[in-house]
């Protein structure tokens, strides 16, 4: 095993750009939406400890109604994170700057959407889904040979604009990951202190099987002032070799999600309004390591009526 | 309903982390190569594709901003970095 010592010291590193292009497309009864997403990732590493990232995210949401026409085309823009990472030691790194919430693992890890499974977003990212202007502490901690220990804290400041504002907050996430079954398991809080002053409690799983190739995910949220809600979901790849050859390349992926509005719903939120139970079942192909297409079908159930969505798109990763 | 859903599959993730922790703890001292590919797929794939070959300098950006994004312990960090290395000289 190697000593670990200083970070990657052999060779100097450069500039990187990286991030991904999309284009989705979503039907639901009378209307259809297509999005393109234009999400681009700068990384420059800054001397032997330091490394300034950061992700813009631009998109053009259209929207077709059926009986109505398109409605007006905003352009969306936002920059998910800009920050300076500094690497104290081998277990502290501080972070400054703008950067993704680090509740529960969709925000930081599966938001990408040449990472995610589904194309369609779970029900209770709604809550996790915004970015903080200030610091965090964060490391990974290896705990022996077969576990190691994940932490991040932060804070940010309440800070206005469209495409870089942010809430007063503070929160935590830490995990427990185990490198053998390729298990981890993590617990958040986040406390907003401002307005709401909502209170938000996650833990998520992540576990890549070993004996068999399937990918399992599950998240979920507890909160007084935000509501409850989960999701679980399992990836399939379908690499047995009795399986035609072409269809190596391709996943199976399902997913069950529930969420449960509080008895007094937050204002200025994306969560639903009311109780909503969704499945999905979807299929990515990947053409190469790099550009994925991908179909889903769900079926919402919810307490304002029930209704199918399909969701069909292509996902292109860059990295120059 | 939905906390004993959430809380049956972490029971028996752990119980089956367990027993395949306690098999590996009674393997043998790996090479360095053997754990930087053991450390590349137990962190990286679990999340994403391969990355297409990069340059020495390349990934050492690369493994910087995934030491932010995964929290990846410097050890691991080190070993995948060299185990991406290793990859693209054999590819």
């Amino acid at each position: 095993m190697p000593g670990g010592g200083e970070l990657l010291k052999t060779m100097p590193p450069i500039p990187v750009v990286s991030g991904d292009l999309s284009f989705n497309t979503q039907f639901e009864p009378g209307q259809q939406t297509m999005l393109p997403v234009i999400a681009p990732v700068f990384l420059v590493p800054i001397g032997k400890r330091g490394l300034i990232q950061a992700e813009f995210e631009l998109e053009a949401e259209t929207v077709h109604h059926s009986d109505a026409g398109f409605d007006p085309v905003p352009v969306s823009k936002s920059l998910e994170y800009a920050e300076f990472d500094y690497f104290v030691n081998r277990y502290i790194t501080l972070v400054g700057g703008r950067f993704a919430e680090p509740f529960d693992i969709y925000k930081e890890r599966l938001d990408a959407r040449w990472i995610r499974d589904l194309q369609e977003p779970p029900l209770i990212f709604a809550f996790s889904d915004q970015s903080g202007n200030g610091g965090e502490v964060r490391g990974g901690v290896p705990l022996g040979r077969q576990v190691d220990l994940n932490y991040t804290a932060y804070f940010s400041a309440e800070t206005s604009g469209e495409i870089a504002g942010s809430q007063r907050m503070m929160g935590l996430r830490s995990s427990v990951f185990l490198p053998g079954p390729r298990l981890e398991i993590g617990f958040s809080f986040n406390h907003t202190l401002q307005d709401t002053h909502a209170t938000g409690f996650g833990t998520d799983l992540t576990w890549t099987m070993r004996k068999i190739p399937l990918d399992l995910r599950a998240e979920s949220l507890i909160s007084p002032d935000a509501g409850n809600g989960y999701w679980v979901e399992g990836a399939w790849r379908l690499t047995n070799s009795s399986l035609p050859r072409w269809l190596h390349r391709s996943q199976a992926v399902l997913r069950q999600e529930q969420y449960f509005t509080p008895s007094k719903p937050l204002e200025d939120t994306e969560l639903p309004t009311v109780n909503t139970t969704r499945v999905f079942g979807g299929w990515n192909f990947y053409l190469t390591d790099g550009l994925r297409i991908s179909a889903a079908y769900g079926r919402q159930f919810a307490d304002g009526g029930n209704h199918n969505l399909w969701d069909i798109g292509i996902n292109f990763r860059l990295l120059k | 309903m939905r906390i004993t859903i959430c809380t049956s599959l972490i029971f028996l993730s752990l119980v089956a982390s367990a027993k395949s922790g306690s098999n590996s703890a009674g393997q043998a001292a790996q090479t360095d190569a053997e754990y930087g590919e053991q450390a590349y797929k137990s962190n990286c794939t679990r999340c994403h594709t391969a990355p297409p070959a990069l340059s020495p300098r390349q990934a050492n950006t690369i493994m910087r901003h995934m030491r932010i994004k995964a929290n990846l312990p410097a050890r691991d960090a080190q070993a995948v970095y060299q185990y991406l290395l290793q990859s693209d000289e054999k590819n």
